[in-house]
């Protein structure tokens, strides 16, 4: 097991190293003083100027300035963005609570109602529930996320007004920012109407956390029920039956640990799709987060920011599916050394 | 009065080239306390007799029988949870590949512990892991696993097929069914594995009174072990009757067609002579022959044989076949 | 007596072909996405022909004026006017080509490239295998619309630059999809079988590997028209896409996103368009799906 894990971490080194190499291709082919978009100092005094230099190393070969570029940017320096002057770093740790709020509430709810509606579907396979269910969650695989989240705005928000439409919290509450879940925040402050604010902060996630959610659910749906049944047909489900297991326990016993092995492992495939929705997302309901932060970086042409923001996401994306495959072998160790011998 | 009647059970499959009998007509009495033999090919549909009986066939095989009663119930009335109860208690199965049918991911313990979990014995709850524990290690003395906790600790892919097989059958005998299915349960054991099994058949017969219906295409094993057999071919039941009645003296071509292609390695046989067999193969489904299905295979066949031969009796044994091979015909020929 | 078995007649046993679409065909839902992707392809290509008006042209007339099944509406303006006074029928219609036809277009040069990679890294074993693998799983963390974005960041708007950015997005899937499935066709017996009989690598690849990959990569064809589609239209939403006079459905529903309470319908239909154009190629690629497990059962 432990060569498995070798495996995984030689696996993570070696891409975080490819994901930085394409960054810095990137760089080279942005336009303008690559001085100012890589450290993000607009104009930089002779000292600076020669501090970069030894920071980054541009007079040397292009395998230098790499293991600089890479070395700066592991150290935490990502420079200052050109549009606000502040520590790139700063704004990575204000910003990225809210968007992993989002993203992991949107992924409970996926599993939470994907689950049983996939194992509910693969139960009463091609019956009217069944197909009810396949086709509803074709449906809503289909719609394009920015009009789900513009007609959620038009109709529950504007209209019924029953949902606040922006941002994470009503401006009448002042928060501590102490973890960056709003949520969690909440919880910690000593508000005195603490349960008036929780309230708020929860209709306020409601709207994007279900945008958000619907896609991953329908993902859920289809591979949960997939998996359930060619669980359902294999040869010790059978046995069990014919020993007359009451189905409920054939089920939940049998069937579904074995399911789940395939729907954790797209949970974090899922990740990249779910990280570009959440920023779609964010842009319509203006949701502070990572978001909405880059997307005006893109606008303005704030290359550092951009720069900043592709490792950050792409960083995490493969911090998560490294630690879930981790998880999923640790977990499912006596599995595989039994199905497959050895690792 | 028969422990199992199933008289005309047919199983149809709907494709999309029509309606196919993968078995047609099959007739089977079982009385209790009897082992009972169910004998063909590969692709005879004897599985799925066994399966139907049980109710574990999937949705897309109709089955259809005149009587398919155990005991007098008729299975084919019960709802689900009737049937799943009838199942539960009375009759039990046995698989031909041991260990894919038990759960790989669950300890064989822990499996015992789920099946005998439906019997609810004159225990205060408290003390109920206890005696089924008890019960348990009882069941695996009894089939013949002397080192039961480390069976019960073990998962199915750490064990022998010989072992899970027995694991398989004490679990099946554990609620103490009537009537206890084998489908080929044999077949991917070595044969010291093999010997005990039926063995051990013997013994629940015997002192168990246990009837069995035991599924196979091995004659040497059915010859020694059954008091009953039947012969299947491509759905339909050919032969039926008394072992040894039929072994000694067998009307159907087939059947002597199958026992003539027995190895008996005392015969003198000529040097690179070919092995006895019939010629052709099994009909697949979709083009199964109109009347007897062995029509085109037999060395008999006449003109007659395009009608579906009834079944016929002679002293208990039953046969289907327009021109049986018996001693006056034998004479003739 | 001796018999010969000629006596069963010929089975006409119909192609994997014909039974896959037999299968596909029974599927009422399938069959209508199929007509559905039929009608849009044909939108896209006879666009010109069959749109009322020009493309972005304004009717200074007409300004906001509701679809023709609204008491105030013309039937000349089938889906009305945006606050520009063009038409949302033919800008709808010259989008198809954009969109829907940009997508299809998208989706065929990435299967080309990552089907070459993806074959040539399936086939290779060791080292090579295992640097490729690593290659791909980076290149695949990198969320495709966050590569597009920046992509058409850099190099600025334009339809060829939203083709390209979408194009190089999606070719790692391709990539890992032909990947795995090489590698698991590689792994079967029969490969092994073909090549105990001493045939070499482009000959298993031709005639062992090669049919049998076709499905996962149909699947993964239909799959990534839907993502095209969703990140051109998103794209154009983030008003990163093509730019006026050139419509684009995603573009569209941006700009009807200011007077979605005096014009709804300026947000309504374009997003109608994209979700019926998405439906469509998910309901292929579920009766596809459908057909092609059903063959092999």
């Amino acid at each position: 097991m432990w060569f498995y894990v070798a495996r995984r971490f030689n696996l993570f080194v070696l891409t975080l190293a490819i994901l930085f190499l394409l960054v810095f291709l990137m760089h080279k082919a942005l336009p303008g003083d690559p001085l100012i978009n890589l450290s993000g100092i607009t104009n930089p005094t002779f000292h600076q100027l020669e501090l970069l230099d030894q920071q980054y190393q541009l007079d040397g070969s292009v395998i230098n300035q790499y293991l600089a570029f890479a070395t700066e940017r592991l150290s935490g320096n990502f420079g200052l963005s050109l549009t606000s002057a502040q520590p790139i770093l700063n704004e990575i740790t204000q910003r990225l609570p809210a968007t992993i709020e989002l993203c992991i509430y949107a992924m409970i709810l996926a599993l939470l109602v994907g689950i049983p509606f996939g194992v509910l579907a693969a139960f009463r396979y091609k019956k009217m529930t069944d197909l009810l269910i396949v086709s509803v969650s074709l449906v809503f695989y289909s719609i394009p996320i920015f009009w789900l989240g513009v007609i959620g705005i038009m109709f529950l928000g504007l209209e019924f007004q029953l949902l606040p439409v922006a941002g994470r919290l009503n401006l009448l509450y002042q928060i501590e920012p102490i973890t960056g879940f709003t949520l969690i925040d909440i919880m910690l402050s000593d508000l005195t109407s603490k349960a008036q604010a929780l309230r708020d902060a929860f209709f306020h996630l409601v709207m994007p956390t279900v945008t958000l959610a619907l896609f991953p659910i329908t993902v859920v749906i289809r591979i949960t029920r997939a998996a359930m049944l060619e669980e359902l047909n294999t040869n010790h489900i059978k046995a069990a039956e014919a020993r007359g297991v009451s189905p409920l326990i054939i089920v939940l016993h049998h069937a579904l640990p074995n399911a789940m092995q395939p729907v954790l492992a797209q949970v974090s495939l899922q990740l990249s799709t779910l990280l570009t929705s959440a920023m779609v997302t964010e842009v319509i309901f203006s949701w502070p987060g990572i978001g909405t932060w880059l997307m005006s970086a893109i606008y303005q042409r704030d290359f550092p920011v951009i720069s900043a923001g592709i490792l950050i996401c792409a960083g995490l994306i493969i911090v998560i599916s490294i630690v879930s495959d981790l998880i999923a072998i640790v977990g499912t160790t006596k599995r595989r050394s039994l199905r497959h011998g050895k690792n | 009065m028969p422990l199992l009647d199933i008289r005309n059970l047919t199983i149809e499959l709907d494709t999309p080239d029509g309606k196919i009998k993968a078995v047609d007509r099959v007739n089977l009495q079982i009385d209790p306390g009897e082992i009972r033999g169910l004998v063909g090919e590969s692709g005879s549909g004897k599985s799925l007799v066994a399966k139907a009986i049980m109710g574990i066939l999937s949705n897309r095989w109709r089955v259809s029988a005149d009587r398919l009663r155990y005991n007098g119930i008729d299975l084919l009335s019960l709802s689900a949870r009737e049937r799943r109860k009838l199942m539960g208690s009375e009759i039990a199965m046995v698989f031909q590949e041991p260990s894919s049918c038990l759960d790989p991911n669950d300890t064989v313990g822990h499996q015992m512990h789920e099946a005998l979990a439906t019997i609810a014995p004159d225990v205060p709850f408290w003390q109920r892991k206890q005696w089924r524990e008890v019960r348990i290690r009882q069941l695996l003395h009894k089939v013949g696993i002397e080192d039961h906790r480390h069976v019960m600790d073990s998962y199915p892919n750490e064990l022998s097929e010989g072992i899970c097989q027995r694991v398989l059958i004490a679990m099946a005998i554990a609620y103490k069914p009537r009537l206890l299915i084998a489908d080929e349960p044999t077949t991917v054991l070595e044969s010291g594995a093999q010997a005990q099994i039926f063995k051990l058949f013997k013994k629940l017969n015997k002192i168990n009174d246990v009837s069995i219906l035991l599924i196979s295409h091995d004659l040497e094993y059915i010859e020694h072990w059954t008091q009953k057999i039947t012969v299947m071919y491509s759905g339909q039941a050919v032969e039926s009757g008394q072992t040894k009645q039929i072994f000694s003296r067998p009307f159907h071509p087939y059947t002597i067609a199958l026992l003539r292609s027995m190895p008996h390695f005392d015969d003198k046989l000529s040097h690179k002579s070919q092995l006895s067999s019939l010629s052709g193969c099994v009909p697949t489904m979709q083009h199964l022959p109109i009347g007897c299905r062995l029509g085109p295979r037999c060395p008999n066949a006449q003109r007659r044989c395009v009608e579906m031969p009834k079944m016929k009796e002679k002293n208990g044994h039953f046969y289907s076949c327009h021109f049986p091979i018996t001693y006056d015909n034998a004479e003739s020929q | 007596m001796a018999r010969t078995s000629h006596i069963y007649q010929d089975e006409i046993i119909p192609s994997p072909l014909q039974q896959i679409w037999r299968n596909f065909a029974t599927s009422p839902l399938a069959m209508l996405g199929l007509w559905i992707f039929a009608i849009f392809m044909l939108i896209s290509i006879f666009a010109p022909l069959l749109a009322p008006y020009p493309q972005g042209y304004q009717h200074s007339s007409a300004l906001l004026m509701p679809p023709s099944w609204h008491p105030e509406g013309h039937v000349a303006f089938f889906f009305g006017t945006d606050d520009l006074g063009r038409d949302i029928f033919s800008n709808l219609i010259y989008g198809t080509r954009t969109t829907f036809g940009a997508s299809i277009l998208v989706t065929f040069i990435a299967l080309f490239f990552g089907c070459i990679i993806g074959i040539f890294s399936g086939m290779s074993h060791g080292l090579q295998s295992s640097i490729l693998n690593h290659i791909l799983d980076a290149t695949l963390a990198i969320p495709s619309l966050l590569l597009a974005i920046v992509f058409v960041a850099i190099s600025g708007p334009g339809i060829t630059n939203v083709m390209l950015a979408v194009g190089i997005s999606l070719t790692p899937q391709f990539m890992r999809a032909t990947h795995n499935a090489v590698h698991h066709e590689l792994s079967k017996e029969y490969v092994t079988a073909t090549k105990l009989d001493g045939a070499n690598k482009s000959q298993i690849f031709f005639h062992s590997i090669l049919p049998n990959i076709l499905d996962a990569l149909v699947i993964q064809i239909t799959l990534s028209i839907s993502i095209a589609i969703i990140d051109i239209a998103t794209l154009g939403f983030l008003k990163l896409g093509v730019q006026s006079p050139r419509s684009e459905w995603g573009a569209m529903l941006s700009e009807g996103l200011d007077l979605i309470f005096l014009a709804p319908w300026n947000v309504a239909m374009p997003g109608l368009a994209i979700f019926c154009s998405v439906l469509s190629i998910n309901m292929i690629g579920n009766g596809l799906q459908r057909a092609l497990k059903e063959r092999i059962d």
